[in-house]
């Protein structure tokens, strides 16, 4: 009786010491494939579309983002921000949720055409879709140039007016009031020392978000409420929730690290 | 029985000079372990997770890993056409050809190459519209990818690889030489001033980030069986290449973080076999990273 505990005991310590391997910071050198520019930003939803029979719909941030606030899917609309968040059906976009708030004809292709399905539920995996690509680069084509993600610098972008972002839909969001406090730029300092401070600027996130994608769900509203590491970052939570996958890689560490270090 | 002595004593010390097979597994071969000075090195902990491979399997993988052929075919990359039915070879490009002039930063961070050999689909109609090849090779900066009267397509889809001889032994005749690869000392050139790669055509300031204090001395840590240290800068390579080629996708960021950091993994592109194995300079010259150990 004695050795059968201990031999349990010994194979339910090794297997969490197993499953403990996977959740340090640690990397196995699997270099990511760096994405096109025009496929960066893209989600693939597969939720249901292989069970009913469809290509798993290809969505790609870059049509929308020139156009639209992030504030207005993701908290309007209520898409999820992550993967599988969203149950969307081909019934929900019929009635004019999700998908179909925009998708109905008036503001952006229908979907009630059938013509239209193969739009979205592209049979070309991603990164082939040469119709795409030509799309892409038409529609950025006098946006300014960025470094990394989609190669477009959408901030300044969007400060000299090239884009004109949509935050509300008069037949979808509800009236509320407009938020006028500029919380104003934050400063983190972080834990390597000699490593530039970090510049959070309110107003060039605000433009996009609004308040409500960051708080209180990722970012306490307390000042200095919020403690997390970049690790932290590249496993997408806190600032990596957007930028990793969709804003801009987190690549470019002299965008946030940018306070000039004072001699 | 004087025979049987001597030869028990004299297979007694064969066997004992042959202490490398028994200290195999033992990390704490203390005569054996090279002294890391904390002056000179910032020296990382690592923690392995399984003991070291034998030094048969060693030497049978170091013998993949080394790199014997022509010097003009070192840093060559092939790139295909993406749908395959290309009548052309594919293209090929040559590291050292564009090393002279232009920094890591400029093609793999600016313009978008892949650092995977296959990683970037670059179709004809890139090249025409200014994307990839066609950002440089468009007549102004550089030749055109469209055919003139004098060149053809061959000039980049080249079918002959001997070709290349001839160029790179013009384009190389001053350049300051070493043994390995593809035979031009790189660093040197670069430090003395024979070569002014431009860091950026975006007009990008780099590094984009000041390299913190503690990354200024070089790295030091011992591999599995401690008898054979790494040594690695970050100086040497920020002359070369900005943060993000690295960071974070081939190396963590956190101290210590890059895990399972062992030899085999250089042979499939992992870690420092990203670049080290056919772009940079190969791992003939192990003496660079491995003080001590004898090159191949």
């Amino acid at each position: 009786m004695k050795s059968n505990i201990i031999s349990v005991l010994f194979l339910v310590f090794g297997l969490i010491i197993f499953f403990l391997s996977f959740s340090t910071a640690e990397t196995r050198g699997r270099l990511k494939r760096t994405l096109p520019p025009y496929e960066y930003g893209t989600i693939v939803m597969n939720q249901f579309s292989e069970k009913k029979g469809l290509e798993p719909v290809i969505f790609r941030h870059w049509s929308h983002r020139n156009r639209y606030t992030c504030r207005l899917c993701h908290i309007d609309l209520g898409f999820a921000m992550v993967r599988g968040g969203t149950p969307v059906q081909e019934e929900d976009n019929r009635n004019g949720q999700y998908c179909g708030a925009c998708h109905n004809g008036k503001e952006a292709f229908s979907v009630k055409d059938r013509g239209n399905c193969k739009r979205c539920h592209s049979p070309y995996p991603v990164g082939l879709d040469q119709e795409a690509k030509r799309l892409f680069y038409k529609v950025t084509k006098t946006l300014p140039r960025g470094r990394f993600g989609n190669g477009v610098d959408w901030t300044k972008a969007e400060e000299m007016g090239k884009i004109k972002l949509i935050d509300t839909l008069d037949w979808y969001s509800f009236k509320r009031p407009k938020m006028k406090r500029d919380k104003g730029e934050i400063e983190m300092v972080p834990k390597v020392k000699g490593l530039p401070d970090i510049i959070f600027s309110h107003k060039k996130h605000a433009a996009w978000n609004g308040c409500e994608i960051c708080h209180p769900d990722i970012f306490a509203m307390k000042k200095g409420g919020t403690r997390f590491k970049m690790i932290d970052n590249f496993n997408g939570l806190y600032c990596g929730a957007c930028h990793g996958k969709v804003a801009f890689p987190l690549k470019d560490c002299g965008l946030c690290h940018a306070k000039p270090v004072s001699l | 029985m004087s025979i049987l002595k001597t030869l028990i004593i004299l297979s007694l010390l064969l066997i004992s000079g042959c202490s490398n097979l028994t200290s195999r597994y033992n990390p704490q071969g203390e005569r054996d372990q090279p002294h890391l000075s904390e002056n000179r090195f910032v020296v990382i902990h690592k923690e392995y997770k399984s003991p070291p491979i034998s030094r048969y399997r060693l030497n049978q993988l170091l013998n993949m890993a080394m790199y014997y052929g022509p010097y003009y075919l070192y840093g060559i990359e092939p790139i295909r056409s993406i749908n395959f039915t290309s009548e052309l070879p594919p293209a090929t490009f040559p590291h050292w050809a564009h090393r002279i002039r232009y920094k890591c930063n400029v093609c793999h961070l600016e313009l978008g190459f892949s650092l995977f050999t296959g990683g970037t689909l670059i179709t004809r109609g890139d090249n025409l519209a200014g994307r990839y090849c066609g950002r440089c090779h468009n007549g102004e900066t550089s030749f055109t990818v469209k055919t003139t009267g004098e060149r053809t397509c061959e000039r980049c889809h080249i079918r002959d690889l001997g070709l290349l001889k001839g160029d790179f032994d013009t384009l190389m005749a001053k350049m300051p030489r070493r043994k390995y690869g593809d035979t031009v000392d790189w660093n040197l050139a670069l430090t003395k001033g024979l070569i002014a790669p431009v860091d950026t055509i975006q007009g990008i300031e780099y590094p984009s980030l000041p390299l913190p204090e503690r990354l200024k001395k070089p790295f030091a840590w011992y591999t599995r069986n401690r008898r054979v240290t790494v040594v690695f800068s970050h100086v040497k390579h920020v002359q070369w290449m900005d943060c993000a080629i690295c960071h974070p996708e081939i190396f963590e960021i956190k101290r210590a973080g890059t895990m399972e950091f062992d030899k085999q993994k250089m042979l499939y592109g992992m870690f420092c076999g990203r670049c080290h194995m056919h772009t940079a300079f190969p791992m003939n010259n192990c003496s660079r990273c491995h003080p001590g150990v004898l090159d191949r």
